[in-house]
């Protein structure tokens, strides 16, 4: 069975039935808009998020066609699917085979993963080569950012690099003796070192007899895996943590709300952001929805009472609704952005439980 | 012999390759030079150490942004660490902290298109120069195999510039386009080192196909005997896919397909892959080759004529560079050239575009020309080749153009875009004429360079009666096998070798 048929059918799953298709497409192939960076998080997918990168439309609706043809979803309006009896069974099958797909993280390192990934295969490449005595390799990374990056904390004598070694074999054999053997061996082949240039995907996709694209989400849950462990297990993890801290340490934002949250503090009020930068307030709204997501320090109080982000919780546990309007019928005195405030703020810990 | 020296300090050789010594000395002397040197004899190994000896800045034209990145990494392998490349593949932030530091760096390359950039020119126009390397410089002639537009006004930059020493460099320059070269680049009194473009040690086969699937076979065949590593160039993204799975199919598993159409990163492990000959052989478009320095490259096929003399040799010239007997061979098939003779209709705008691009319509919604291209459907050189002109003649941003200036320039444009036409359609003729050709095919090659007398080679050509099955042999395979990935880490970190020690 193709991966793209188990993803698809298990956010379909998620979704049940909430949102179209097309929003669902959105969500797989990483559409940075605010509607589905949040409703990733709402329906409790945010590890499938831009998990398809590059899925175009045409074979997106092509895969949800096989679906119906396979009677594992059926369609219950015009581009809005629920999964039958039949699918889920088929999905909880498929889904205990690819274990892996839980290590995904799609949301939060979307937009840092491939420099991660440069700085990580460009220091093994460097260390493996000092360590064989080989000074004269050709670098596999041209990504500027990398580059700086591995220079300015590349070990300099000898006997440090040897240390650098040994650490990082130890944390790289710890972390990866955890996940599955197949995921591990896709990532290990695609790191280059001394005498050996890492695969391309194709090359693995051969090699090891499975699509390319599971070849990368192979390889991507690996590494989502080895940056998620950086941060949460930094101690355990000392060399990874120096790898990846000054990407991770950034909340993961579009590049025009980082700017709205830099002028924020700054100083600035949102109405003189909004003037000085030109923007909407629907824009600025926005904004503020993805901070409330992804910075645990940003509060959402000057904008809500704390009574009322308690009615709306309250709210979401009885119905377990997941559309906006019905909060909007429910608390008419509300603005839409309140309500999207707290459901942000709170997202992680409820949307995750939509699904049950 | 103070230039020997320093060739051993610096590279650890003891000799010179053709034309290098008479190059730099010219240079060192104060002379402009026009050099045409065959293909894979270490241009840049000039430009690097006449710089160094002069202790000076270096800014080298460079046409292709592939290219460029290649020289940059080949300059700081070779210990030339203040190397940098300036192009349209870096991010805002990167160039501006590239330009900051602009002083701190010793070769800069450009691509002509970036220099006009007022921005980018002022910070380059900001620190001193003593030489101006335009590489590739058959570029500047309309005659030339690959016409860049904004290699015309380089002449320019190097008078804002104040005039450093000027190097030009090519390996494929008929006599025209030499002297298209010296008076474009505004080099009057230039030293002029022209070597023969003959590769002694690449024996030239051309072989006729009537059919075009039998192509495929004998492809295959040749790859499977063949001693390599090898390339096969393709006209097409799609035919080189098409062979590698072909090959792979056939249990030929060290082979790769590169071309324009793949991710950057993954493209970036293939080209790096077959310089540590991991792999055996590469099947690429033409956007292989240019900045690969891989010595022992030991045959190069043409499952396609390509579309210039001037293209084939280079492409030929990248087998053989450590100066072992090698082989080119060509697949010819009369349909071959139905693709390049049809590109040529459409790399340049056509009829309907110019006229789109000088309708009325425009001066009622106040467009400018530079809005109007982005809408005109041109290729990517029609787009250069417009943007050109326009500027030139100071229309590009300009609005309320008269309806007599329009109709004049427009006339101007439809003549040159013909004459370019006409130079292609030429150009391919020639090859074709060289292809079915049953003279010798050295001695055809050397004619169309104006070379007239050449030493007989063995081995010379199929025409010559040369043998193919000296180039048969395996090949040495390299042992990247990958077993298990914990004794792969291991390896990778050197761990065991540490236990025992």
């Amino acid at each position: 069975m193709d991966i793209c048929h188990v993803v698809i059918l298990d956010v379909l799953h998620k979704v049940n039935g909430s949102r179209r298709s097309s929003g669902i497409y959105y969500i797989l192939t990483g559409k940075k808009t605010s509607q589905s960076l949040s409703d990733s998080q709402w329906f409790g997918v945010e590890h499938y998020y831009a998990a398809l990168k590059g899925l175009t439309y045409a074979d997106f609706t092509e895969k949800i066609e096989n679906l119906l043809n396979e009677k594992w979803v059926t369609s219950i309006e015009d581009q809005v699917y629920k999964v039958s009896r039949q699918g889920e069974q088929v999905l909880l099958i498929e889904k205990k085979k690819l274990s892996f797909l839980k290590n995904l993280n799609g949301l939060k390192y979307t937009s840092i993963e491939s420099l991660c990934w440069h700085v990580l295969t460009l220091y093994v490449q460097a260390l493996s080569n000092s360590l064989y005595g080989n000074l004269e390799y050709s670098p596999i990374v041209r990504d500027h950012r990398a580059v700086q990056k591995v220079k300015s904390i590349f070990p300099r004598s000898k006997t440090e690099r040897k240390e650098k070694a040994e650490s990082l074999y130890r944390e790289m054999s710890q972390l990866l003796l955890n996940l599955d053997r197949l995921s591990v061996d896709v990532f290990v082949r695609k790191l280059s070192g001394y005498n050996r240039i890492g695969s391309t995907f194709e090359q693995i996709a051969r090699e090891t007899d499975i699509s390319q694209r599971e070849t990368i989400l192979r390889f991507r849950s690996v590494l989502h895996a080895i940056i998620y462990n950086s941060v949460v297990k930094h101690q355990e993890f000392p060399v990874f943590h120096s790898l990846f801290c000054s990407f991770t340490d950034l909340p993961a934002l579009t590049k025009s709300a980082l700017r709205t949250y830099e002028m924020l503090n700054n100083g600035k009020t949102l109405q003189q952001i909004m003037e000085l930068r030109n923007i909407k307030a629907s824009t600025i709204e926005d904004h503020l929805v993805e901070f409330a997501r992804e910075i645990s320090e940003f509060s959402i109080h000057p904008f809500i009472d704390e009574e009322e982000i308690q009615e709306v919780k309250k709210f979401y546990n009885s119905t377990k609704e997941n559309r906006l309007r019905p909060f909007k019928d429910a608390f008419p005195h509300l603005s839409y952005l309140q309500i999207r405030l707290v459901l942000a703020k709170e997202g992680g810990n409820y949307a995750a439980g939509s699904s049950a | 012999m103070q230039l020997e020296a320093a060739l051993k300090q610096l590279y650890d050789f003891s000799e010179f390759r053709t034309g290098q010594r008479e190059i730099i000395s010219d240079l060192l002397k104060g002379h402009d030079v026009l050099g045409m040197l065959p293909t894979g004899t270490g241009k840049t190994l000039i430009y690097q150490m006449a710089a160094h000896l002069l202790k000076g800045r270096a800014l080298v034209v460079s046409p292709l942004v592939s290219l460029m990145q290649d020289q940059v990494d080949q300059f700081k392998q070779a210990g030339f660490k203040r190397t940098v490349a300036l192009n349209s593949f870096l991010t805002h932030d990167e160039k501006q902290a590239i330009l900051k530091q602009i002083k701190d760096y010793q070769f800069v390359f450009v691509s002509p298109e970036i220099i006009q950039n007022p921005f980018i020119r002022s910070i380059l126009l900001s620190v001193e120069w003593s030489l101006f390397v335009v590489d590739e410089a058959h570029c500047i002639s309309q005659w030339g195999h690959e016409f860049r537009p904004f290699y015309l006004d380089l002449a320019g930059m190097k008078k804002e510039m104040g005039k450093p020493l000027c190097l030009a460099l090519t390996a494929t320059a008929t006599p025209k386009v030499r002297t298209d070269i010296l008076h474009h680049l505004d080099m009057n009194d230039a030293k002029i080192h022209v070597h023969s473009i003959n590769r002694p040690n690449i024996s030239i086969f051309v072989e006729y196909f009537e059919e075009y699937e039998q192509k495929f076979e004998r492809a295959m065949k040749l790859v499977e005997k063949l001693k390599g590593p090898g390339i096969i160039y393709t006209n097409t993204r799609n035919a080189a896919e098409q062979l590698v799975m072909l090959l792979q199919e056939h249990g030929v598993n060290d082979v790769a397909y590169y071309h324009g159409g793949m991710d950057p990163d993954e493209r970036l492990l293939v080209q790096k892959q077959f310089l540590q000959s991991q792999l055996n052989l590469i099947a690429c478009t033409n956007a292989f080759g240019m900045g690969i320095n891989k010595a022992d490259i030991r045959f190069v096929i043409h499952f396609h004529t390509p579309s210039s003399i001037e293209g084939y040799i280079q492409e030929i010239g990248r087998a053989g560079r450590d100066s072992k007997q090698s082989v080119a061979i060509l697949l010819y098939h009369p349909a071959d050239l139905e693709i390049p003779f049809h590109f040529i209709d459409h790399e340049l705008p056509d009829a309907a575009q110019i006229d789109y691009l000088f309708s009325d319509h425009m001066q009622k919604d106040h467009h400018t020309f530079s809005e109007k291209l982005q809408l005109a459907g041109l290729s990517e050189t029609g787009y250069r080749f417009m943007e050109y002109h326009l500027n030139k003649n100071g229309l590009l941003n300009k609005s309320g153009i008269s309806v007599d200036e329009k109709t004049a320039f427009k006339l101007r444009l439809k003549q040159k875009i013909e004459q370019r036409k006409a130079e292609k359609i030429k150009s391919l003729r020639m090859i074709e004429t060289w292809v079915t050709d049953i003279d010798c095919k050295r001695k055809g090659l050397l004619n169309y360079f104006g070379e007239n007398e050449f030493e007989q080679t063995d081995f010379c050509c199929s025409n010559c009666e040369a043998e193919i099955s000296f180039f048969y042999g395996s090949h040495d395979q390299r042992n990247t096998f990958y077993e298990h990935w914990e004794e792969e880490l291991k390896r990778l970190f050197r761990q065991e070798v540490y236990k025992q020690a």
